[in-house]
């Protein structure tokens, strides 16, 4: 019989071996990490604390970067429209992709071919999307307002209007991600167990409740992992923001990562910007925290 | 005369050209406890799902106490089932997964505030009442099978269907279990249709059985018609282990046949002197020490003791062998040559397409 000391002495020796190998497996994904992500994110904080650097030389300013992040108007604007555009783009696009993926998912005959049409929009890159749009949504000759003008009679301002804007570019980021969402979901919905849906059909739930019952519980892991990536990929809108308005009119659709991009090439901020980006990561990780917290499993 | 509970008429069910279930007709009364029995594949299951109203009959009419099923919803038609796979709600407790046939059904006559009281009673009928915080993650396969017949009989269905419930248990749980869905199926009263692919399983448990194979209906009736006169070859070898001994013979005329250069006497119908026939010899039932009319001679190709029976392989010449059981008492002194003899109404007689005659 061995002793209760070398019972751990043994299981504390096997426990490293399994982290080791676990190690073994993980060093090159943690080399590329550190070279590529945790280096710059570390030049990115010390240039925080410095002025200049790309036209002139870097100069120590403490923390007057970060004093003025914090005193900017804008920065608030451009945090406070990003969020905005965010809780308008994610649950819209959730909820058109679930209904097309629930449809797609009930018939029998040219799924296929429907995935691909829903899925083309996501293909193409967003640079094309958005200039596409600004043809679409055009005040004068824009398919869109062809169609406003007979319904409403006049054309309307898109993106020309401050209080349009920011929805009409949610709009645009919705049709360009719906396809992609409607895949994922769909995924999840075939592989959610069939006896199941049997068994709730014969214990008498009917689609709704099979829906909201079923259907939206089993799919928690693939939510999870929706709102987690939708917030990193959301929270970080640019492209079609810097084509279709450049973050006007009168500022109401600048978002962080437009305002960072602006202080670092536009304005020769780069110290501004780079505190800019540090504090749009940290709204990262806290969403991210705070989502993960709110789908824990709790049993 | 009682109504049947289910009835299937010509009832067919095809995947394109592939037919799971032909032209199936079976009657099934209230408190009948019926047995589906059959190979993997031979449309048990199928059965139970067109019942149900998860699968769609190609062709046939389905009734159930007496009313046309075939275009109702599932959950209008009263029938409850227990899963092959037992189908529990994974992000259910036990004690939700139990009480979900009370709280979805729409027009349900069960109030609100008597779920508990209903949900605890079934509990305590398969004796899971310790289990109902758990999640069905955290429950053996035992108690997993235990909640799904709780979630099943919670609402007093007209009809039980249940998918081989016990596949997934050990041999001693099995037994168990298997005498408490008779005791249960005692109690409720109700019809059910009970699949399983284990002939003993079928042999203890049914009133009657249906023997399936490819999608057809073998034969049906009791236990002991199905065992003591199976209609077919396939019927004969699938039900009673050991497995029987198929032999072939030549008819002597009359109901006599002849195995290799054994005469054996049989209570089967006549067939013309010369017909080339298949005998059907259950190892169960070879009498030892007993000589005179239908003996079989031998000698012993191996013996396997089993603990209370031993099984000898037996060369009877011709090229032939036969297995037989000897049970401990009857075993002689471990001879080489041996003679075993079977009653006429032991040797089953089959024709050339394997129909019993
Ligand atoms: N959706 C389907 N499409 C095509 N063939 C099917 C389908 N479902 C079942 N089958 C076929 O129908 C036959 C009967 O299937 P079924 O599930 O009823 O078998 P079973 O008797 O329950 O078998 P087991 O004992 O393995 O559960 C099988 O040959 C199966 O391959
Ligand atoms: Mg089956």
């Amino acid at each position: 019989m061995l002793s209760d000391e070398e019972h751990r002495r043994l299981r504390r020796k096997a426990a490293v071996r399994t982290n080791l190998t676990a190690f073994a497996f993980l060093a090159p994904a943690l080399a590329f990490l550190l070279l590529f992500l945790a280096w710059p994110v570390a030049s990115l904080f010390i240039q925080s604390f410095h002025a200049g650097g790309v036209m002139s030389p870097a100069k120590f300013v403490g923390l007057e970067n970060w004093r003025r992040t914090f005193l900017d108007p804008l920065v608030v604007k451009s945090i406070r429209n990003t969020l905005l555009y965010s809780l308008m783009a994610i649950p819209t696009v959730f909820a058109i992709a679930m209904a097309l993926a629930l449809s797609l998912n009930s018939i029998k005959v040219g799924q296929n071919i429907f995935r691909t049409i829903i899925y083309f929009p996501t293909l193409q890159p967003i640079l094309i999307a958005a200039l596409m749009f600004t043809f679409v949504l055009h005040q004068d000759f824009g398919i869109l307002n062809i169609i406003m003008r007979a319904i409403v009679g006049e054309p309307v301002n898109f993106l020309g209007n401050a209080s349009l804007a920011l929805p009409t570019i949610a709009m645009v980021e919705v049709w360009k991600g719906v396809g992609f969402w409607t895949l994922l979901f769909l995924a999840g919905l075939q592989g959610l167990p069939r006896d199941l849906y049997h068994a709730a059909e014969l214990d008498g739930a009917g689609p709704l409740r099979r829906f909201f019952q079923m259907t939206l519980p089993l799919l928690k892991p693939t939510f999870f992992f929706s709102f987690v990536f939708a917030t990193i990929v959301n929270l970080q809108i640019f492209d079609s923001v810097f084509i279709l308005t450049d973050g006007g009119p009168a500022h109401s659709t600048v978002t962080t990562t437009w305002y960072i991009y602006r202080s670092l090439f536009t304005f020769n901020e780069p110290g501004f910007g780079a505190t800019l980006s540090f504090v749009l990561v940290v709204l990262v990780l806290l969403l991210t925290a705070i989502q993960t917290y709110m789908f824990r499993e709790r049993r | 005369m009682a109504t049947s509970a289910i009835s299937f008429r010509a009832v067919r069910k095809s995947y394109g050209d592939f037919h799971a279930v032909e032209k199936l007709d079976l009657e099934v009364k209230t408190g009948e406890f019926l047995v589906l029995l059959g190979p993997s594949g031979c449309g048990k299951s199928t059965i139970l799902k067109m019942l149900a109203g998860i699968e769609a009959p190609s062709a046939g009419e389905i009734k159930v106490d007496g009313r046309l099923v075939n275009y109702t919803l599932p959950r209008d038609r009263n029938v409850a089932m227990v899963f092959q796979n037992y189908a529990l709600y994974p992000h259910m407790t036990v004690f939700e997964n139990v009480a979900y046939p009370l709280k979805s059904r729409r027009n349900s006559r069960v109030s609100r505030s008597e779920v508990p009281r209903l949900v605890k009673q079934a509990a305590e009928i398969v004796e899971i009442s310790d289990q109902l915080g758990k999640h069905p993650e955290a429950l053996s396969g035992g108690q997993r099978q235990r909640v799904a017949l709780a979630r099943a009989i919670v609402r007093n269905p007209a009809v039980f269907l249940m998918d081989e419930p016990l596949s997934n248990l050990d041999a001693q749980l099995r037994n168990t279990m298997r005498q408490q869905l008779i005791a249960l199926h005692r109690r409720m009263g109700k019809a059910t249709i009970y699949v399983t692919h284990d002939q003993l399983e079928a042999m203890t448990m049914a009133d009657r059985i249906v023997v399936l194979n490819a999608g057809t209906v073998q034969q049906e009736g009791t236990p002991e018609e199905v065992f003591r006169k199976p209609a077919n070859q396939f019927v004969a070898g699938f039900v009673g282990h050991p497995r029987m001994n198929f032999l072939e013979a030549r008819s002597l005329g009359g109901s006599a046949v002849k195995i290799g250069d054994h005469a054996m006497e049989t209570t089967a119908s006549t067939a013309p002197p010369e017909a080339r026939l298949t005998v059907g010899l259950r190892p169960s039932d070879a009498r030892f020490h007993h000589g005179g009319e239908n003996v079989i001679s031998g000698h012993v190709l191996r013996s396997e003791f089993t603990g209370p029976d031993i099984f000898l392989t037996l060369d009877i010449g011709s090229g032939l062998k036969i297995e037989v059981r000897q049970t401990n008492d009857q075993r002689s002194s471990s001879e080489e040559a041996l003679s075993v003899a079977f009653q006429p109404d032991d040797v089953h007689v089959f024709d050339k397409r394997g129909n019993r005659m």
